[in-house]
């Protein structure tokens, strides 16, 4: 399932953010939205996502598999979205996190496919903690794993690794891009950090 | 400054504030410990009815008002009608209890408005037996604290929503929760709802404390017989019977176990529920997605505020009626008795008015004083002595606090009653401060000494003007929480000095309504004068400080 940008312009009080753009990502494939602060990728992404709201406005058609997403709500979009905060819930353990994000079904497959997702990411045991206190790394694993349990269409990207310190952001990015690779999603990245476009994806600089 | 001259600033408000309340509780637990009275109690035919009735119309409307704030807030908070509803909460505070009460009931009553409107296309032509004011089970009783309360829940809730940190985590969750499929709605009640309830334990709390030992407002619309506990005990502590009295002190007592009671039981049907709570909140299940209470919350806010307007029109119109037989609209006359009376008793108004405004400056000075001479992180640990006086039991802590008055000849005094106002407006003032004063940056202060100006100078030519506005916010809180007292007023004051409150509620409860909305208006003009006032001052600090044509809204 691909996901098509066609001649988005997006405005804010009728000056142009970014104008006319257009790409295709497909399953699997990575497209790095590169820039300065305020040249517009965060609004991008939060239009793809369908968060953006007053005072921008965006013009263009966005599809996924062919269907144009226009007018869908964010909750029917299926479009999963990392920030550089986890967002976890801090009152709810690590494995009710990932079962928010897991949808409705058998409740012991469930709490099954969590616990395999833990113990895949390497952290096992830690489903019965609070992401208080979890360290910074394993928050963002945990967090990543949640959007991905909710088995997204296609997933946002918005610069993931910033809040990470040196050492952890080359290991997370690695395991970013192993668990993004498995699933076979169209992935939009935006980052102002040449060291985390993944070898082999498009760039798109604004 | 000195470490010593410092502290020595920390003397008043711990002597006039902090020593008494902490020693008013073990004095009344003492007085209410009596052998004789608790036996008598336990004879007592009317106290079990007197006693569900206060449990009963305290945990009705507490977890009404608890539900009605929550569904509001999840229905409304981002849309649009947030600013209106954030901007009406101020005035719906401002409004007195016993002026609220007062006037409800000129709409509900059996002869009120609402069956007035009702008589004429049902052809009635006698009132019809309507069970809401002063019936037997307190169902006006637990309307009037739903109506008043709710205001009061939601004003905490959207202060916590608010904080900067908060707000913007929120705003996180929400984003975050919705890309994994979630309705706004279904993510309040799953995830952040008991994530922020915890943090309204305190405002709940006093909510609870209040409907379960009120005395005016049971007075106006409570039920006549038996009435609460509160009543019963009130009535009995101002009998001048010593026997009495002690049974009086038992019940404030048995009003403070039973408030333990009930937050023990509260707490256990919240951890009960929890377990269900994180069964539903983790199913995966995603439901009605678009589906939105937004228009009703709408709906509802407007009803609301709607309701406290008609309120205030029913009180004046009432002031001023004569004759008003029932199915007509309108009175059929008119006059200014109510107002003559009003006119006769002006030192009534004068001693509101004196009163509170020495209470709310008095417990400024004390509030002040402490913030200047401790760190911030010392607030938490007097939070629970400084909030006693909103959680506690009102008549415990009076039967403690006239106990430790009586030898100091404080009661039946204006000194005595100027006293027990600034205890109780204290804790408002002091929670309206804290935030601007402990948010205040400390650069400033090192620049003005780094600029060879004194510490005196800083504050008066500073700091006081910077934070001009939160300080005169602070007073007219408690100014308008000094103005409504009613049970302090008249259990330090012996009954011997009449308030606009203690006018307004003795008329009230004995049914003279005309004269009793008259005192009730005034009752809430006053407060409000002082909001305005507030407001005004806010405004040219707003205006002064926001430079011309940067404004950001």
């Amino acid at each position: 399932m691909a996901l098509e940008l066609s001649k988005v312009t997006i405005s804010v009080d009728g000056r142009a953010l970014l104008r006319g753009l257009s790409a295709r990502v497909a399953p699997g494939d990575v497209l790095a939205v590169m820039g300065a602060s305020g040249s517009g990728k965060s609004s991008l992404l939060a239009w793809i996502a369908g968060t953006l709201g007053a005072p921008f406005e965006a013009s263009g058609e966005l599809r996924l598999g062919g269907a144009n997403l226009a007018g869908t709500p964010i909750q029917q979009r299926r479009i999963g979205l990392l920030f550089q905060d986890d967002l976890l819930f801090p009152h709810m353990s690590v494995r009710d996190n990932l079962l928010f994000a897991l949808p409705a079904g058998d409740r012991a497959q469930r709490i099954a496919a969590a616990d395999a997702a833990l113990a895949e990411a390497g952290l096992a045991g830690f489903g019965d903690r609070l992401p208080p206190g979890l360290s910074g790394g394993q928050r963002s694993r945990v967090s990543l794993l949640r959007a991905l349990l909710a088995e997204p269409r296609a997933l946002l990207l918005d610069e993931p690794f910033s809040k990470l310190d040196m050492a952890l952001r080359s290991q997370m990015r690695e395991f970013t891009l192993t668990a993004l690779r498995e699933r076979r999603v169209p992935v939009v990245l935006v980052t102002h950090d040449e060291a985390d476009v993944p070898p082999g994806a498009q760039v798109m600089q604004l | 400054m000195s470490a010593a001259r410092r502290s020595a600033w920390l003397a008043p408000p711990l002597l006039l504030f902090a020593l008494p309340i902490a020693a008013a509780l073990p004095v009344a637990v003492w007085q209410g410990l009596s052998g004789t009275a608790w036996s008598a109690l336990a004879t007592d035919s009317q106290l079990p009815r007197a006693l569900a009735l206060s449990v009963g119309t305290a945990l009705v409307s507490t977890l009404a008002a608890l539900a009605l704030t929550l569904w509001l807030v999840t229905h409304l908070h981002g849309g649009r009608a947030w600013t209106l509803l954030t901007r009406a909460l101020g005035p719906l505070l401002a409004v007195p209890h016993a002026a609220f009460a007062i006037g409800l009931a000129l709409l509900v009553m059996p002869a009120g408005v609402i069956a007035r409107l009702l008589a004429v296309p049902l052809g009635w032509s006698a009132p019809p037996n309507w069970p809401t004011v002063n019936d037997a089970n307190g169902i006006g009783l637990t309307l009037v604290l739903i109506c008043k309360e709710a205001p009061f829940l939601l004003w905490n809730a959207v202060a916590l929503l608010s904080r900067p940190e908060l707000a913007l985590q929120l705003r996180g969750w929400l984003a975050s929760a919705r890309t994994l499929g979630y309705g706004d709605a279904a993510i309040w009640w799953r995830a952040l709802w008991p994530l922020l309830l915890p943090r309204l334990a305190w405002p709940l709390l006093a909510v609870l404390a209040y409907g379960l030992t009120v005395v005016d407002l049971a007075l106006i619309v409570g039920p006549a017989s038996p009435p609460t506990l509160a009543v019963i005990a009130w009535q009995s502590l101002q009998d001048g019977d010593a026997a009495r009295n002690a049974e009086g002190a038992a019940m404030a007592l048995l009003l403070a176990a039973l408030l333990l009671a009930c937050v023990l039981a509260l707490a256990f049907a919240a951890s009960a529920l929890r377990r269900a709570w994180r069964l539903r909140a983790t199913s995966g299940e995603r439901v009605p997605l678009v589906h939105s209470g937004a228009a009703l919350a709408r709906t509802v806010l407007w009803a609301l505020l709607a309701l406290y307007a008609v309120v205030a029109l029913l009180l004046a119109l009432s002031s001023a009626t004569g004759v008003w037989t029932f199915p007509a609209l309108l009175p059929q006359s008119w006059t200014a008795g109510a107002w003559q009376q009003v006119r006769a008793s002006l030192s009534t108004i004068g001693l509101s008015a004196g009163l509170g405004a020495f209470a709310t400056l008095a417990a400024l000075v004390l509030v002040l004083l402490w913030f200047e001479s401790t760190p911030a992180s010392w607030d938490e640990r007097v939070m629970p002595l400084v909030l006693a006086p909103l959680v506690v039991p009102s008549l415990l802590l009076m039967v403690g606090l006239y106990t430790l008055a009586l030898p100091l000849r404080l009661d039946g005094s204006v000194t005595g009653l100027a006293w027990v106002h600034t205890l109780v407006a204290l804790p408002y003032v002091f929670v309206a401060l804290a935030p601007a004063w402990r948010h205040f940056d400390p650069r400033y202060e090192h620049t003005a000494l780094a600029l060879g100006r004194s510490r005196a100078a800083f504050w008066w030519r500073i700091k006081a003007p910077m934070l001009a506005a939160p300080m005169a916010a602070a007073l007219a809180v408690g100014f308008a929480v000094s103005v409504a007292q009613y049970l302090p007023t008249q259990f330090i004051g012996a009954g011997r000095h009449a308030t606009v409150t203690t006018e307004a509620v003795t008329l009230a409860s004995g049914g003279q309504r005309h004269t009793a909305a008259a005192f009730a208006l005034l009752q809430a003009l006053l407060p409000a004068i002082g909001f305005a006032l507030a407001a005004v001052v806010g405004q040219r600090q707003h205006r002064r400080i926001e430079p011309h044509g940067a404004r950001t809204e």
